[in-house]
């Protein structure tokens, strides 16, 4: 994605200011990101809000303005990735717990419609998390394969695995889907 | 469709997601990433109540909320003898150069109650504060159903005649966030329930947010640091809604994360500042106990802790200062 934040430590601009650059700049790619990741809207949001917090308190230590980014990318699947594990809590929880029929307030409906829109998101849940990351980072922010590598924090031959893989299952998936 | 090649790859992973238009979650960001500003989260600006007993005559903020309810106000507290009444620790909140932030005070169970946990929590809702500078925020009618113990969690079932999923727009995030943290803290202070975190369930089910907080798993405390008060007394204790009698001289214990650990304290009638004086805190910038010697004749008065207001150094218009107060009448 363009990165019109490169400058921003040469503007010496503080944390605060780079949140607000950043935010304007990445902020809803970032939340589709983790919409891949995660499949809820409201999920998503948290996940990439968390993680500008996170780069907010990094920002000093950050040593160049592209890192930044660099960081926030990895710093969503870091949190998407925790989010689905700490969903098991709550699943357990709901097991004893008889569902509500009223649908959960806030989540745009809207923005999930359309059946083939569904069977991606639902398509994605079911791959093993490196390949749902490696197919968003490589598809979705068209990211190169030594950028995954280093985002994930594995090696160039471990991603073109994953998305080799990851390519296979997603199609035979959709094509049970059809 | 099914994906062929990359590019088709590629289409499907856009179409995806090209519908998702996610809220506004700058101002959400900001309220995370600053707690040094000042601000005044409840209901700034809106025209309201405001909050004026003896006990406040030198409070630094009032609050304006419509909706908060002022403290020691709850039904059945006064008249209450509880049969075999227990303590416990409930959190209120208050208004500090930091935003809204937590104090405790020690309570006794109601009669009826057979649950100190739920109990306590239902105080903390409810705002039965004994000190009238202390509030909740917490919509009127909002009811404790169950404090359930499981493995790995406290279940906290609420329900109430709002919706208790969302955030009253009279409400800044900061104070949403707080006031979970209310019940998060009272609820693990009691029942020997530990750091055990909290899941909230609104009408019989977990919900996606609680305040508009996220509550999709169960929730930490926040550091006592991020939760509690930057100054609070905690003697004399307060133990119903009238002035606190003490004998002269009386020891003033509390705890503080003041600017160089100073603690600044005046005895007031009115608006005559009687005694001053300072201490130092055992460490400085972080919560820590401090503790002083007030000497003064009989008299009703207001005893008000402060640390220094930081306004000078960060320009933040006056209203850097922190304190707590409490009316007593020395013998």
């Amino acid at each position: 994605m363009p990165l019109a934040s490169t400058r921003l430590w040469d503007q010496g601009w503080d944390a605060d200011a780079a949140v607000e650059h950043l935010y304007a700049a990445h902020y809803v790619r970032l939340v589709r990101l983790a919409v891949l990741l995660v499949r809820d809207v409201e999920t998503a949001e948290e996940v990439v809000q968390d993680s500008f917090v996170a780069m907010h308190g990094r920002w000093g230590t950050l040593a160049e303005p592209d890192k930044a980014l660099a960081y926030l990318r990895r710093a969503v699947v870091n949190h998407a990735r925790s989010v689905l594990r700490r969903r098991g809590v709550r699943a357990r929880h709901e097991a004893s717990t008889p569902p509500v029929a009223r649908p959960l307030p806030g989540v745009d409906e809207n923005a999930l419609a359309g059946e083939r829109r569904t069977a991606v998101l639902d398509a994605l849940r079911r791959l093993p998390d490196r390949q749902r990351e490696v197919l968003a980072l490589r598809y979705y922010l068209d990211l190169s394969e030594s950028e995954i590598a280093e985002t994930l924090g594995i090696s160039r031959g471990a991603v073109k695995s994953h998305a080799s893989r990851g390519v296979t299952a997603l199609r035979s998936l959709m094509e049970d889907h059809r | 469709m099914t994906p062929i090649d990359d590019n088709d790859v590629r289409v499907l992973l856009d179409d995806a997601v090209a519908d998702v238009r996610p809220r506004h979650g700058l101002d959400e960001i900001r309220e995370r990433t600053d707690d040094s500003r000042v601000r005044r989260p409840w209901g700034w600006g809106v025209a309201g109540t405001v909050v004026a007993t003896a006990a406040t005559v030198a409070a630094v903020a009032m609050f304006s909320m419509p909706s908060v309810r002022h403290g020691g106000t709850g039904p059945d507290h006064a008249d209450t003898t509880p049969a075999t009444p227990l303590g416990v620790r409930v959190y209120f909140l208050g208004d500090t150069a930091a935003g809204p932030r937590l104090f405790q005070e020690d309570h006794l169970t109601s009669s009826s109650s057979t649950d100190p946990t739920l109990d306590a929590v239902q105080q903390a809702v409810d705002g039965r504060s004994h000190d009238p500078d202390y509030l909740t925020a917490w919509p009127t009618g909002t009811q404790v159903d169950r404090v359930d113990r499981r493995d790995d969690y406290l279940l906290v079932g609420l329900s109430g005649r709002f919706d208790l999923t969302r955030r009253p727009a009279s409400m800044s995030p900061a104070l949403a966030r707080m006031s979970v943290q209310q019940l998060i803290w009272t609820a693990q202070n009691n029942g020997d329930n530990g750091a055990l975190p909290v899941l909230f369930e609104v009408d019989g089910a977990v919900r996606p947010t609680l305040l508009g907080v996220r509550d999709r798993t169960p929730l930490q405390a926040a550091s006592p640091n991020d939760a509690l008060a930057p100054v609070s007394i905690d003697t004399p204790r307060q133990s119903d809604q009238s002035s606190i009698p003490v004998t002269s001289p009386f020891l003033v214990t509390g705890r503080a994360a003041a600017f160089e650990a100073n603690v600044q304290w005046e005895l007031k009638q009115g608006d005559t500042v009687v005694r001053r004086g300072f201490t130092t805190a055992a460490q400085c910038c972080t919560l820590a106990p401090y503790s002083f010697t007030v000497s003064a004749p009989p008299g009703a008065y207001t005893l008000i802790v402060h640390d220094e207001d930081a306004s000078g150094r960060e320009g933040n218009g006056g209203n850097g200062r922190s304190q707590d107060s409490k009316a007593v009448l020395v013998h």
